[in-house]
C-alpha cells in the first residue's frame, strides 16, 4: 500500500467514525433519521457518550433528594461531607426523579427507587419507615435567577 | 497526517496519571460505586456488553474491588513503561466496566476517557520502521480519532447550547451559578459579568474545534480551556471531567511544544533526584 493510499484510508476511517459519533451525539433535529438509527446501532455498544451538560438549557430548578425518618427527621440523601462521587450520584438520581415529576409522575422508575433506597441504606439501618422527597429551588425569572421559590414533592415508592 | 510522537508519549502519561488520580479519589466512595453498587443498568444488547459491562455479565461483582486494584497497578505501570496492547486492552475493559457499574456517578469526562482508552489499544508507542502498512493505518487512525474526539466533544456541546434559549439570551451561566447545587453563588451579584461569561463560554466552545488547527490560536484556546475547565471543575464538582479534557489537550501538542514539555519534565526529574545539599 502506497503512502498516499495509507493516508486516504486513514482519512476515510476517521471521517466515518466522526460522522457516526456526531450523528449519535448531536441534537436529533440536525441528524437524518436513517443516519441516526445507524449511529445508535454502531456507536452505542462501544463509544457511548453524551455532551449536553446544561444544554440545550440549564435546569431552571435545582433539585435535591431528601429522606424523612419516621416521618420526622429530614436529612439530605447524602451527607454534605460525603465524597464528590456520592454527591454526584445523589444529584443524578435527583435529576432523573425531577424529569419524572416534570412529566407528571411522582413515582420514580423501579431502577431509581432501588438506587435511592440503596443510597439511604446507612440511614435505613437506624430507622424504619423512610420516606423520600424532592426539594427544588426554582428561579422564577431567568433575568434574576438568584430569586428562587421552593417546591417540595413527596415521592411515592411502589417496588418492595 | 504524521503522528507527533512526543505528544503521544505525553498524552499516554497524562491519561495514566488521570486514571491513578481518579481511582485514588474514588476510594472513599468505593463501597457505593463498586462494592455494593446502588443499582444495576442493563448493558446494550449484543456480545460487546461482555467487554463494556463485564460486571454483571461474566465477572462477579465481588471482583470489582480487586479489579480497581489491578487497574491502579496497570495505570501506574503505564506511567513509567511503554504500553503493550494487552495492557491497554485490560485497562480499557476494566475501566469501562467499572464506570458502567457506577453509572449514576459517571460524567462526560469519564465517558471521554473510556473512548480514548479504547483507541489507545491501537495507538503505537513510537515510530517502528518494521511496521507493515496495515499497522501504520491502524495506528494513524487511532491517533486521529483520539484527536477528533476532543473536537467532537466541544462541537456537539455547543450545538446543543445553540438549540436552547438561556444560552442564546445570555442567562445560562447565571442560572447555573445561582443553583444551590452548583455555584459559585457570589457571581449572582454581577449580572453583566454573568452575561459576558455565558457568551464567553459559547465563543470558547464554538471556537475550539477551529482554533486547534493553528498553533497561535491553539495555544490561546488551550489557555482559555485551562481556566474554563478548572473553574467549572471546582465550582461544579466535576474536577475529574476537567482533568480528562485537559489531558486530551496533550495529544494536540505539536512536536516542538511536546518536546519542550519533556525537557521541562526531565529537568524536574533531575532536580528531584539530585542529592540534598547539592545546590548547582
Amino acid at each position: 500500500m502506497s503512502t498516499t493510499a495509507q493516508r486516504w484510508t486513514i482519512i476515510a476511517l476517521v471521517a466515518l467514525h466522526v460522522l457516526l459519533v456526531a450523528a449519535y451525539t448531536l441534537p436529533q433535529q440536525f441528524v437524518p433519521t436513517r443516519l441516526g438509527a445507524w449511529a445508535q446501532v454502531l456507536v452505542r455498544p462501544l463509544f457511548h457518550q453524551e455532551w449536553h451538560l446544561f444544554s440545550p438549557d440549564p435546569p431552571i430548578c435545582s433539585c435535591e433528594l431528601e429522606v424523612a425518618m419516621n416521618g420526622r427527621h429530614i436529612a439530605p440523601l447524602v451527607p454534605n461531607d460525603a465524597s464528590y462521587l456520592r454527591k454526584r450520584m445523589a444529584r443524578h438520581l435527583a435529576d432523573h426523579v425531577q424529569d419524572g415529576i416534570t412529566n407528571g409522575s411522582t413515582t420514580p422508575a423501579p431502577i431509581l427507587q432501588e438506587a435511592i433506597r440503596s443510597m439511604a441504606r446507612d440511614i435505613a439501618r437506624d430507622s424504619d419507615g423512610l420516606t423520600y422527597r424532592l426539594v427544588e429551588q426554582c428561579a422564577t425569572d431567568p433575568v434574576r435567577p438568584g430569586i428562587r421559590e421552593e417546591r417540595i414533592t413527596t415521592l411515592t415508592f411502589t417496588s418492595p | 497526517m504524521n503522528i507527533t510522537w512526543s505528544s503521544v508519549r505525553l498524552f499516554r502519561v497524562g491519561v495514566h496519571l488521570w486514571l491513578v488520580g481518579y481511582l485514588l479519589s474514588a476510594t472513599s466512595a468505593a463501597e457505593w460505586l463498586w462494592e455494593f453498587p446502588v443499582a444495576r443498568l442493563p448493558g446494550p444488547p449484543g456480545p460487546l456488553r461482555y467487554l463494556t459491562h463485564a460486571f454483571g455479565t461474566w465477572l462477579p461483582d465481588g471482583l470489582a474491588i480487586p479489579a480497581v486494584g489491578l487497574l491502579l497497578l496497570l495505570a501506574l505501570r503505564g506511567l513509567f513503561r511503554p504500553a503493550r496492547w494487552w495492557s491497554s486492552f485490560l485497562i480499557w475493559m476494566l475501566y469501562t466496566s467499572l464506570m458502567n457499574l457506577a453509572w449514576s456517578a459517571a460524567s462526560g469526562g469519564q465517558q471521554l476517557m473510556a473512548n480514548v482508552l479504547f483507541w489507545m489499544i491501537f495507538l503505537p508507542n513510537g515510530p517502528d520502521p518494521k511496521a507493515g502498512p496495515m499497522t501504520q493505518v491502524v495506528g494513524g487512525t487511532a491517533f486521529w480519532i483520539i484527536r477528533m474526539q476532543l473536537v467532537l466533544a466541544y462541537a456537539v456541546t455547543v450545538a446543543h447550547k445553540f438549540t436552547g434559549h438561556y444560552w442564546m439570551d445570555g442567562h445560562a451561566v447565571g442560572i447555573v451559578a445561582t443553583d444551590p447545587g452548583y455555584g459559585p453563588a457570589f457571581l449572582g451579584a454581577y449580572p453583566a459579568l454573568l452575561v459576558l461569561l455565558t457568551y464567553g463560554v459559547l465563543i470558547f466552545q464554538a471556537g475550539f474545534p477551529v482554533a486547534l488547527w493553528w498553533r497561535p490560536t491553539r495555544h490561546l484556546w488551550m489557555w482559555m480551556g485551562l481556566v474554563f475547565h478548572l473553574g467549572t471543575g471546582i465550582s461544579l464538582g466535576i474536577l475529574d471531567m476537567a482533568f480528562a479534557f485537559l489531558v486530551c489537550y496533550l495529544i494536540w501538542f505539536d512536536e516542538g511544544t511536546a518536546q519542550a514539555w519533556w525537557a521541562r519534565l526531565d529537568r524536574w526529574k533531575a532536580g528531584l533526584l539530585r542529592p540534598t545539599g547539592s545546590s548547582t
